[in-house]
């Protein structure tokens, strides 16, 4: 049996898979001082429902936001920076610009450290990696030992100029920590994000530096926890990357652990995708505060694009191969409100789960999309959610009367317009992953999860021109879905600066892609993968010769050892006409990084919802779609046979949520348990 | 949370189209600054971002602007007057589009080309797509920017305001007269087609939303946006207290030891209007810190747009409700051809007056003065394949505010440059190498809440026959305060040859060699209230962590 553990803000979410293939959803409330609290008892309570014991439990994923809370509520180790002489104030000036233009009073995001927590080593290198001030180590090992001994720190970040081309320095330094004194936790840079930019260097360093204590003893009270269950085997922990990784390994990839929850969505998503042979999709995981919308392109998603916002943690750069999530603050807690201008907007304030939607009735007064959703009809007051909530539509209408003055229009007129507006914020994210990359959107489906995703995703692709949607089986508890379809992954990257492509011969490309998968292979031999097994994925990051910004460009080893840089050159000339509408053929092409992303495939398989215990309730619902109030068939999605084929409008009802299928919309059951919604006479 | 019961939408159109609308049209305009930045090729373009983008509507009027440059505000529809005076744009053909980089027909300083072009569909005229882009080098007497200009002429070539064909660019005459008057023709080029990349894919999405949508909705939606901006800044004067105010501030000297042109503001508050009367400024000098007519407006919007907040979007609404008055022949209106590269140190002489002369009425709404300055330092090589060069800004500190300390080295409030990481100058550049990058102590102004610390940045020059070419301000005074607080240092850049420093004026050309340094310091912001009532604990951390001596943190604040 798998049983995957996603951890969120307010509810741990747990699917049992058994030898089946039978799925079994579980939610519990979660234990934010102690997440692995929650995870466990999550465990035994779900093991007890379907009559099982921890020895029963073949596999155990777990996702958890453990190291974005540590750094959000700046609950980490106790950290000193160690850097080159004259470049102490790196993590202070940042990159100088605003996020914000039109401040008077702008604030740039806070660095985790104070200044003087920032120590200068007398050392420097130049841009080549050559020496031009040999490290002065007595220096180091007085200072080294007094933050230790005097300032009882616990975590120390390295990271000196230029150590991604000569890391000589940055190890001699981890050397003399490790030696001197072995309970420090010690970051390189060199080691973590081995790439040119000094500030997103010593950012990345900075943030896996101070997360890395608190992640390392959460995990190990996890793994402990879990053995005390009796699960006999080793927990694999989801990383931002989108993979999972033995726990023992992940203790060391504080810094990968980021999106553990939001990335294990996306890999699920992805998972289904292959599995339907349908293999470009638009993720959006609907949340009661924010949708988390990522682009997966022939199977996989998109990874963290330097230079962009999302290349960040809480506003610092985080220099780490993660999957692409774009997050707004669209979800069914968002607020209506009209601003100093006139405009209704919604969100992006949420009521959050506390008071949340003023039909929640726990004193909140705002109206919220789930309001708006309620009172057009496409959620049932009848059925109560988890927590014991039980919505009151006429809170909700109490909710908008202020709306309903200001706008001149009717409660469900307001809902319908609150409905469409968040659908077209979250079509925005849609654009910023899909347009702003230089990929149309109508070439993909829509694959919405999470507690409203199905609800409101017609209305999303409405907006985006985007025909088909694909709705998973248990899209509600869909992180933990995708926990047990994900496979064991790291990443590795090599740069040396800045190499003209045209200087580098096959053998030389030949030597970079094999030193990559020597990596890969001692890590996952000592992990006792079998290394025989590994998938292998390059990409290269490269750029015009006087371009600031590198593309990555995904290569095939083959063609790579063999044709050598003109197949290099090649495949990025088409990778900046497809991004930026133009090339330049005759132009030098320079290398930075050698990326490689290992694979090891579990081989899990996204499996159908269950037939319900609870069955809904039968009849119709009244739903208000443009204007018009209509009967909409209620369906128990656990019930339709596989071949179901049928047509909106519709409301489709499972444990975790509800499908929306409107008029002019075809509906069908499909492959691995989706339901795949069709507009009009589109194929 | 819900503000409905005061303010109605006084327009016809549905409020969900409006929103959904608003939203594509500020999306369109910030994904074309986003192709724009990750095509370009120059460091000023992809690092700092000195470059606008926007959407107008038919008529050639901002709707959106991606939030970029301050300066850059309208400064694009600023030039269409001029295009309108040789064209009828209504009539422009889908492969046409307008060119500019002209000073004196309200462009901006020559480095920056203003492009425009139609957006068709089904042969209608509906939108404007621009973009406006800082470039490296267009020719002029130096490699770097000319501090001994004494026209125009002798600052680059000038591309008056003209409306061109597509078959002009590429291998056509404009782009060749460029590529022939440039020292860097392919990174110059390079980012003239991250702007054409910009406006085409403006256009793209611009025609996808009319298909869309219908030319009718989208064109009430462009207006009804304009004039949400209109009321929304009307409310932002309105909330000023009526009266007259006035402010100035004060310009380096063409040297370290002669006279400081002044700039004068008078501020009239009159309901929701307002009135900048600019016209007591000063005379235009002799050396390039001229301000462009059009880039003095902008500085002057930012003022308002930054005490209306960052909710409003940028377009031709904002700036109805103010007026501004210029002299012809003041430093803020210069006659042609007096030069104007480092106009920047003029703008912002400009918006701090008028910044002023409103802190003498709001202060607890404003902000003390930052480094207010645009300190950019340009280096060049010649070499075997033409030129090698580089330019870069250095920022100083944020003035303090009411509840905050200012922000360390930060973008001040007509830019958002950001700066060249060390290691991508270094790894392109191998004729220097940079000693230090760090925040100056005692920099920020004191305060109850403390100016923003200031930058200072070592270069080490490797190689001989380097040319430096130094743009800035502030050195002759620092950041003014408010409500009792201090100003902040002033800024200083130097020349270290043979152990000895020589200090250069803010606009200098200067070879250097090999073992020289280059010293640039960059200002602080000025503080907000008296230092004595500074939270203690806050002036100890300050000494903990070095951001002020001992000794200030005694006689200055009490400590």
């Amino acid at each position: 049996m798998i049983v995957g553990i996603e951890v969120g803000g307010t509810f741990t979410d747990l699917i049992a898979v058994g030898d089946d293939g039978a799925a079994t959803i579980h939610k519990t409330p979660s234990t934010p001082d102690d997440p692995s609290r929650a995870a466990v008892l999550g465990l035994t309570e779900l093991l007890a429902r379907i009559g099982a014991t921890g020895g029963d439990v073949t596999e155990l994923l777990h996702g958890s936001t453990i190291a974005a809370n540590a750094l959000i509520q700046r609950r980490g180790a106790n950290v000193a920076l160690l850097t080159t002489v004259g470049f102490r104030d790196v993590l202070f000036i940042q990159r100088q610009d605003k996020s914000v233009v039109y401040d008077m009073f702008y604030q740039k995001p806070k660095p985790l450290l104070t200044r003087d927590r920032v120590f200068e080593i007398p050392e420097r290198l130049s841009a080549g990696g050559a020496v031009v001030q040999p490290l002065d180590e007595a220096a180091a090992i007085d200072r080294i030992d007094r933050l230790v001994e005097e300032d009882g720190v616990d975590s120390i970040a390295v990271c000196l100029l230029h150590a991604y081309a000569n890391p000589a320095h940055e190890q001699a330094l981890g050397r003399l920590i490790a030696d001197r004194h072995p309970d420090v936790y010690v970051t390189l840079s060199s080691d973590i994000a081995p790439e040119h930019r000094e500030y997103e260097r010593t950012s990345t360093t900075v943030i896996s530096a101070f997360v890395r204590p608190v992640v390392d003893r959460y995990l190990s009270r996890f793994g402990d926890a879990a053995a005390d269950a009796g699960v006999a085997h080793t927990p694999l922990i989801m990383l931002s990357n989108g993979g999972v990784a033995p726990v023992e390994a992940a203790r060391r990839l504080a810094a990968n652990m980021f999106l553990s929850g939001p990335a294990a969505a996306v890999t699920g998503a992805a998972a289904t995708a292959r599995a339907l042979g349908a293999p470009n999709i638009i993720s959006i995981d609907v949340g009661g505060t924010s949708s988390d919308v990522c682009l997966i392109t022939g199977g996989a998603p998109d990874t963290t694009v330097k230079g962009t916002s999302e290349f960040s943690v809480e506003g610092l750069p985080l220099n780490i191969v993660m999957t692409d999530i774009v997050s707004i603050g669209a979800g069914g807690g968002s607020i209506t409100w009209i601003d100093g201008g006139g405009m209704l907007q919604v969100g992006p304030q949420s009521a959050g789960a506390a008071p949340g939607p003023a039909c929640y009735g726990q004193g909140g007064e705002d109206f919220c999309l789930t309001d708006a959703m309620l009172l057009m009809g496409l959620l049932d007051p009848r059925i109560e959610l988890p927590g014991g909530i039980v919505l009151d539509p006429t809170l909700s209408r109490k909710a908008a009367a202020p709306l309903e003055a200001a706008l001149d229009l009717t409660s469900s007129a307001v809902a319908e317009r609150v409905f469409r507006i968040a659908a077209a914020n979250m079509a925005q994210a849609l654009r910023r992953v899909s347009v702003k990359r230089g990929y149309d959107p109508r070439d993909y489906a829509l694959f919405p999860c999470g507690g409203a995703g199905a609800l409101i995703a017609t209305a999303v692709a409405d907006e985006v021109d985007i025909d088909k949607v694909v709705v998973p089986p248990n899209p509600g508890v869909f992180s933990a879905v995708g926990l047990t379809v994900s496979d064991v992954r790291m990443d590795y990257v090599l740069a040396e600066g800045a190499q003209l492509a045209s200087a580098l011969t096959p053998g030389d490309l030949g030597d970079k892609l094999e030193g990559l998968r020597g990596r890969a292979r001692a890590a996952f031999g000592a992990l006792d993968y079998d290394a025989d097994r590994l998938r292998f994925d390059f990409a290269v990051d490269a750029r015009y010769r006087g371009q600031g910004y590198e593309l990555r460009v995904p290569v095939d080893a083959a063609p790579l050892e063999t044709e050598g840089q003109a197949y290099l050159a090649r495949r990025f000339h088409e990778e900046h006409a497809r991004q930026y509408g133009h090339a330049f053929d005759d132009r030098d092409v320079e290398a930075i990084s050698f990326r490689l992303s290992a694979v090891f495939e579990r081989g899990g398989a996204v499996t159908p919802v269950s037939a319900d215990a609870d069955p809904p309730p039968p009849g119709d619902r009244d739903v208000t779609m443009g204007g018009a109030t209509l009967a909409y068939p209620v369906l128990a999605r656990g019930a339709l046979p596989g071949d179901f084929a049928g047509a909106g409008p519709a409301l489709i009802v499972e444990e975790s949520t509800s499908t929306l299928a409107p008029p002019g919309w075809r509906i069908a059951a499909g492959a691995a348990g989706v339901l795949t919604l069709t507009r009009g006479d589109a194929q | 949370m819900t503000d409905a019961t005061t303010i109605t939408t006084p327009s016809a159109i549905d409020p969900a189209d409006f929103n959904v609308l608003s939203g594509c049209f500020r999306s369109i305009a910030a994904e074309m600054s986003d192709i724009m930045l990750r095509a370009a090729y120059s460091s000023i373009v992809r690092e700092a971002k000195d470059c606008s983008t926007c959407l107008m509507d038919a008529e050639a009027r901002t709707v959106a602007q991606a939030e970029a440059i301050a300066v850059h505000m309208n400064s694009l529809a600023a030039a269409v007057p001029y295009f309108r005076e040789r064209y009828d744009i209504s009539k422009t053909r889908p492969d046409e589009m307008y060119i500019t980089n002209n000073p004196y027909q309200n462009g901006q300083h020559l480095n920056d080309i203003i492009i425009l072009m139609p957006v068709y569909q089904d042969d209608e005229l509906v939108a404007f797509t621009g973009s406006i882009c800082h470039h490296l080098e267009l020719g002029g007497a130096v490699a770097g920017s000319n501090a001994n200009a004494t026209e125009v002429y002798q600052e680059g070539i000038i591309l008056p305001s003209m409306k061109i064909n597509e078959a002009d660019l590429y291998d056509g005459p404009v782009e060749s007269i460029l590529r022939a008057n440039c020292r860097l023709p392919d990174i110059v080029l390079g980012d003239f087609h991250a702007q054409l990349s910009a406006v085409m894919r403006g256009r793209t999405l611009m025609q996808d939303l009319v298909r869309r949508h219908g030319r009718k909705l989208v064109a009430d939606c462009m207006r009804e946006l304009q004039d949400y901006s209109e009321r929304m800044l009307r409310q932002t004067i309105a909330s000023l207290p009526d009266g007259e105010y006035r402010g100035e501030d004060v310009l380096d000297g063409r040297t370290l030891d002669s006279p400081q042109p002044t700039v004068r503001a008078r501020v009239v508050i009159d309901g929701d209007e307002a009135f900048v009367d600019l016209t007591e400024s000063d005379d235009q000098v002799s050396w390039p810190v001229n301000c462009p007519v059009a880039s003095t407006h902008s500085a002057v919007m930012t003022v308002f747009g930054q005490i209306a907040g960052s909710g409003v979007p940028t377009n031709d609404g904002t700036y109805r409700p103010i007026k501004v008055e210029t002299r012809k022949g003041s430093i803020l209106d210069p006659k042609h051809p007096a030069p104007v590269r480092g106009r920047m140190g003029s703008a912002y002489r400009t918006a701090s007056a008028v910044k002023r002369a409103l802190g003498a009425v709001i202060p607890e709404r404003l902000s003390a003065s930052g480094n207010d300055a645009t300190n950019i330092i340009t280096m060049s090589r010649p070499n075997d394949d033409g030129y090698e060069m580089f330019a870069e800004s250095v920022s100083g500190g944020n003035g303090a505010g009411r509840d905050n300390d200012g922000a360390d080295v930060v973008a001040q409030m007509l830019s958002n440059t950001a700066n060249t990481p060390v290691e991508a100058l270094e790894m392109d550049h191998e004729f220097l190498r940079v000693e230090r990058y760090e925040m100056i102590r005692d920099s920020g102004g004191a305060g109850e809440f403390r100016g923003g610390m200031g930058a200072r940045r070592v270069y080490e020059i490797l190689h001989d026959g380097v040319l430096l070419s130094t743009n800035g301000d502030r050195m002759m005074g620092g950041p003014w305060a408010l409500e009792g607080g201090e100003e902040g240092n002033r800024s200083m850049f130097g020349l270290i040859r043979n152990g000895e420093l020589i200090r250069l004026a803010a606009a200098t050309n200067i070879p250097v060699e090999a073992g020289d340094r280059v010293v640039i310091e960059v200002s602080g912001g000025g503080g907000y209230g008296d230092p004595r009532a500074r939270e203690r604990d806050a002036v100890r951390r300050d000494v903990a962590e070095d951001r002020i001596s001992a000794e200030a943190a005694k006689t200055i604040y009490g400590l």
